[in-house]
C-alpha cells in the first residue's frame, strides 16, 4: 500500500499544464544553506537525518526568486510534525531584517518525496496557500546539482482528492557576491592546499584569463581568414570591428609605462627581499639564544665540551 | 531620410537599400546624401553596390571618387586633388577630419596637437578642441586631451573601412596577439610548475630536518 502511494505521489507530469508556467530562480545560497544545516547536524548527532526548513524569497506573478533559507524545528511522532510556534517566532524576526522576502515553500534533505513530505506539506500549506518543495538528495555521486524542486497539486486519484507532486524546473540565479562565495568554496573543496603553493593559485586564475582571452581571438581569427579565403561572405561590419581592435593593440608601448612599470617591480623585489632579510635575522636571532642557552648549560656542567663547538 | 539610430550601420542600411535601384544621377545624389548625414562615417556596403561603382567611369567619376576617399582617404588627400572633385560641404568637410584623426589614431595613440593641426588645416587650437571633442561624442573615438602636454590620447576609434591589403594586416595582428598569449600561457605554467616544486621541496626538507631532530632526540634519551 505504501509503495504504490509512493509511486502514485511521483506525478510525473514534468512541469507541463497549469503549474508549467512558474519559473524558479533559485540562488546559490540556498543551496548552500542545505547542505549546512545537513552536515551540522549530521556532524552533532553522529549519524545522518533528515532536515527541514523554510524558504523565503520573493514573488513576482508567476516567477518565484527563493533567496535566503532558515531552519525549522519538527517533532516526530509518528510523523513529522512541523513546530508552529518556532516557525512564526523565526517568521518575524526574518521579517525585520528582510522585509520584501516573503515565504515561499520549504525543503527537505533525501530522494524522492514520499508520504511523509505530504504529510509536512500539508502543514505548510496552512501557513501559505501554495508552497514550492525542495528537495537535496546529499547522497548522489553524480556531478549534477542533486536539487530538484516540486509544486503540490490537487489532483482526483480513485475518485478522492490527494495531493501530488510535479516537478518543477529551475534556473539558478547569481549575484556577484554569491558567485564569488561559490567558486572560493568550489576551489576550497577541489584543491589541496597543501600540494599547491598561493603563488600556484594566483597565476592559476591568471592562467585560466589568459586561456579565455586566447580562444577568443583565435576565434576571430579564424573568422576573418576564412572570410579571406572567401568560405564566408566577406561582412564589412565584422572587418572594421576588427581593424579597430588591433588598432586598439599596442596597449603598453609608451615610455611612461615602462618607467612606472619597472619602479613598481623594484619596488616589489625591495619589499620582499626586506622580508626575507627580516625574517632571516629572526632566525639567527633565534639560534644565537638556543645556542647560548645550550653553552650556559655546558659550561656549567663541564667547561671542556666547549671547544667541540667551536 | 532621419537617422535616429546611433550606430553607423543601420542608417548606412537605408541608403544601400535604396542604391540597389538608383542609377546615375540619382546615385550620386544618394552619395551626396550619405555623405552629409550625421551617423553614418563608413561606406564599405555602399561602395559594394553595382549601381555605385559604375559611377567609376563617366561623369560621376568626382563623386565616386569622393566616396572613396571619404572611406579610405585622409583630409590632406582631399586637398591635394580637391581640384578634381566636387565641393564639400562644411559639414562633410569635419566628417572627413574626422575620419581622419581616426586614420591618424592607427600609427600612434597619442597625437601631438601640432600634427594635428597639420594634417586638418585647423586655424587655431580652440578650432582644433573643438573638433576632437565632436568627434568624442559622436563615438567615432574615445580618448583624452592632454592640454599640458599638447597631445591627444586615443583609447578607441571606430573601424574605417577596410581595404583589401587591410586583410592581411588584421590576421597577423590577430595571430601575432594569439601567439603572445599562448607564449604567455606557457610561462603561466612553467611558473605555476616551479611554485609547485619549490613547495614541494621545501616540504621535503623540513620533512629530513625533523626526522633528523627525531633520531637525536631518541640517541639522546638513550644515551642519557
Amino acid at each position: 500500500m505504501d509503495v504504490e502511494e509512493n509511486n502514485q505521489n511521483l506525478n510525473v507530469m514534468a512541469s507541463s499544464g497549469a503549474t508549467g508556467s512558474i519559473s524558479v530562480l533559485l540562488h546559490p545560497l540556498v543551496v548552500m544553506n542545505i547542505s549546512e544545516h545537513w552536515t551540522r547536524v549530521r556532524a552533532q548527532e553522529g549519524k545522518a537525518q533528515q532536515v527541514i526548513g523554510a524558504l523565503i524569497g520573493q514573488q513576482k506573478g508567476r516567477s518565484l526568486e527563493i533567496m535566503n533559507s532558515f531552519e525549522l524545528v519538527f517533532t516526530v511522532i509518528d510523523n513529522i510534525v512541523i513546530d508552529r510556534d518556532y516557525y512564526n517566532t523565526k517568521e518575524e524576526q526574518f521579517k525585520q531584517v528582510f522585509s520584501d522576502m516573503d515565504f515561499l515553500g520549504w525543503y527537505t534533505t533525501g530522494d524522492a518525496p514520499n508520504e511523509s513530505d505530504i504529510h509536512v506539506h500539508k502543514q505548510i500549506c496552512e501557513i501559505n496557500e501554495s508552497p514550492v518543495i525542495l528537495k537535496l538528495n546529499p547522497f548522489t555521486r553524480n556531478a549534477d546539482l542533486p536539487v530538484t524542486m516540486y509544486e503540490s497539486v490537487i489532483d482526483l486519484v480513485n475518485g478522492e482528492a490527494t495531493m501530488l507532486f510535479v516537478e518543477l524546473s529551475y534556473t539558478l540565479a547569481t549575484e556577484e557576491a554569491e558567485r564569488i562565495g561559490v567558486d572560493h568554496v568550489a576551489r576550497m573543496a577541489s584543491g589541496d592546499s597543501a600540494e599547491s603553493s598561493q603563488v600556484a593559485e594566483q597565476l592559476q586564475a591568471q592562467h585560466n584569463a589568459v586561456k579565455m582571452l586566447a580562444n577568443r581571438v583565435r576565434l576571430i581569427l579564424e573568422y576573418i581568414r576564412a572570410m579571406e579565403r572567401g568560405e564566408v561572405p566577406k561582412s564589412h561590419e565584422v572587418l572594421r570591428e576588427a581593424k579597430s581592435l588591433t588598432h586598439r593593440l599596442p596597449v603598453l608601448n609608451s615610455e611612461i609605462f615602462q618607467e612606472e612599470y619597472y619602479t613598481q617591480y623594484n619596488d616589489v623585489l625591495l619589499q620582499t627581499y626586506l622580508a626575507s632579510i627580516t625574517k632571516a635575522c629572526h632566525d639567527l636571532h633565534q639560534f644565537v639564544t638556543k645556542f647560548n642557552i645550550l653553552c650556559d648549560r655546558q659550561g656549567i656542567m663541564g667547561r671542556r665540551m666547549r671547544g667541540l663547538f667551536f | 531620410m532621419s537617422d535616429t539610430k546611433p550606430t553607423s550601420f543601420n542608417p548606412l542600411e537605408q541608403f544601400v537599400l535604396l542604391a540597389k535601384s538608383a542609377k546615375g544621377a540619382a546615385a550620386v545624389e544618394l552619395i551626396k546624401q550619405a555623405l552629409e548625414s550625421p551617423g553614418v562615417y563608413v561606406f564599405g556596403e555602399l561602395l559594394d553596390m553595382p549601381n555605385i561603382s559604375e559611377l567609376e567611369i563617366g561623369q560621376f567619376q568626382p563623386y565616386y571618387n569622393l566616396l572613396k576617399l571619404f572611406a579610405f582617404g585622409t583630409y590632406q588627400e582631399y586637398l591635394k586633388n580637391i581640384k578634381s572633385l566636387p565641393e564639400l560641404t562644411a559639414f562633410q568637410q569635419q566628417k572627413l577630419r574626422h575620419l581622419t584623426i581616426v586614420t591618424l589614431s592607427e600609427t600612434n595613440k597619442c597625437i601631438p596637437y601640432d600634427m594635428l593641426v597639420q594634417e586638418l588645416e585647423m586655424k587655431n587650437l580652440r578650432e582644433l578642441e573643438d573638433l576632437v571633442i565632436e568627434a568624442i561624442y559622436g563615438d567615432v573615438i574615445r580618448g583624452k586631451l592632454d592640454q599640458r602636454n599638447g597631445r591627444l590620447e586615443v583609447d578607441f576609434a571606430i573601424g574605417r573601412d577596410a581595404q583589401v591589403n587591410d586583410i592581411g594586416r588584421i590576421i597577423r595582428t590577430l595571430n601575432d596577439w594569439c601567439e603572445a598569449c599562448d607564449a604567455i600561457l606557457g610561462a603561466v605554467e612553467t611558473q605555476v610548475i616551479n611554485a609547485n616544486c619549490e613547495k614541494e621541496r621545501h616540504i621535503k626538507h623540513r620533512a629530513t630536518i625533523e626526522e633528523e631532530v627525531l633520531n637525536i632526540k631518541k640517541t639522546l634519551k638513550s644515551q642519557v
